[in-house]
């Protein structure tokens, strides 16, 4: 717990201070680092007795949440596009460990890690457009999303599941 | 329940804590408590940017520093560069009024090198035949006799300096009016033919007498430093200081035969 609290408080201090993480969404891939580390086959979503529980799940898309809403708060703007986003990615990238990949391959994760960073990034350009009374580039906009996956993709090869998995 | 339908609750209670959530912010509920949270990176931004703004501040100081540093040396050679043609300037002011005391004057010459001989006590004109400078002509500074043109060339001649010991020159002293020859003795000059029963103080001044028929008559050539009588023959031996320097000479005027 305290691990992932200090991790998370990192992130957001590098993201926030080294001009270089600008071109990184360092955030989502906190959400797919605890995802990838915390559920287990064990854990995905199974009781003893074979009922589905649906924890895993929830465990994603909560802390994605937390982690959407610090970064909301701390940009200033509207609370609930990156609460939205980063919960939904949490859900996802719970699913797709638990249910859809069996094995985690390095091409794997940086194929993850690209998908979900763009499909955050759309999430939150979609919310904020009808809401936010500027004006939004939306081609810059998704061409800073992709340039961000692309950024991104390389660190699902480094980030590695835990031994069980 | 089944599965399916588990993930969607969690999906649709995701879906409906997010919309509330902006919806009540998009009403102007305030949310503004939350806005604490981004307190702790406010102030780690404040530090940052402070660090940041000391560095550059220093690192612009030593850009600063290091341009002044340049300037300040180019400033200097300026200056020095300045003073030098002011120098320059004086010295050939000083040639030039040579012309209007020394009827035979010739040409002015700027000295561009040692000479090539190594037997010889030389020195290279940037001027020759082409100004009409001849060889044998005496070349002189305000200061005093310098030599005598050794070879001509076109653009350029060279000077057999006074302190050579293959130079001579008929001469006189100054004050007793009684003659001699001054021949080079390294950085010295000799005066030679002087009779012993001719007192010659240390300190009198050395002139061209013009008989050799080479040099005018009343150049400076220096002053008698020390006077040997005992041991030295038929005549005294007397050594001569030149005026002029053979090591800061660098322009000179060539006086016509």
């Amino acid at each position: 717990m305290i691990r992932w609290i200090a991790l998370t408080f990192l992130t957001f201090a590098i993201q926030t201070q080294l001009p270089l993480a600008r071109s990184l969404d360092l955030s989502i891939v906190l959400v797919y680092f605890f995802c990838l580390r915390t559920i287990t086959r064990q854990s995905a979503g199974w009781t003893a007795e074979g009922q589905f529980s649906g924890m895993a799940e929830f465990r994603g898309m909560a802390f994605g949440a937390l982690i959407g809403f610090l970064e909301d708060s701390l940009s200033g703007h509207l609370i609930g596009p990156a609460v939205l986003s980063k919960g939904m990615s949490g859900l996802l990238i719970s699913i797709l460990f638990s249910d859809v990949l069996f094995r985690w391959t390095p091409l794997f994760g940086c194929i993850i890690l690209f998908a979900i960073t763009l499909m955050d990034g759309l999430i939150v350009m979609a919310i904020r457009l009808p809401l936010d009374s500027m004006s939004i580039d939306v081609a810059g906009a998704v061409q800073a999303i992709l340039i961000r996956a692309v950024v991104n993709s390389p660190l699902g090869i480094i980030m590695r599941p835990r031994e069980d998995r | 329940m089944p599965k399916g339908k588990k993930r969607l609750l969690i999906l649709l209670a995701l879906i409906i804590a997010g919309t509330a959530l902006m919806t009540i912010q998009h009403k102007g509920g305030g949310l503004a408590f939350f806005r604490v949270l981004s307190s702790p990176f406010d102030f780690m931004n404040s530090v940052t940017t402070g660090l940041i703004d000391r560095f550059e501040g220093t690192w612009d100081a030593k850009r600063e520093n290091e341009r002044l540093r340049k300037e300040l040396t180019a400033l200097l050679l300026e200056r020095q560069r300045y003073g030098e043609v002011m120098r320059e300037n004086r010295r050939l002011k000083d040639l030039l009024s040579l012309k209007e005391v020394q009827p035979r004057y010739l040409a002015t010459a700027r000295v561009v090198a040692r000479g090539y001989d190594r037997l010889l006590n030389t020195v290279i004109l940037d001027k020759g035949s082409s100004s009409g400078i001849g060889k044998d002509m005496a070349v002189i500074t305000t200061r005093g006799l310098v030599g005598k043109i050794y070879t001509v060339k076109p653009g350029s001649s060279e000077v057999l300096l006074l302190q050579d010991p293959n130079f001579s020159v008929a001469a006189r002293l100054q004050e007793g009016r009684e003659e001699g020859v001054i021949s080079g003795a390294g950085s010295r000059c000799t005066l030679k033919y002087v009779p012993p029963e001719v007192e010659v103080k240390p300190g009198a001044v050395v002139i061209s007498s013009g008989l050799d028929g080479i040099f005018p008559a009343g150049l400076p050539i220096g002053l008698a430093k020390r006077v040997k009588k005992e041991g030295a023959g038929f005549f005294q031996e007397i050594s001569v200081q030149p005026f002029q320097s053979e090591a800061s000479v660098e322009e000179v005027v060539i006086v016509g035969k």
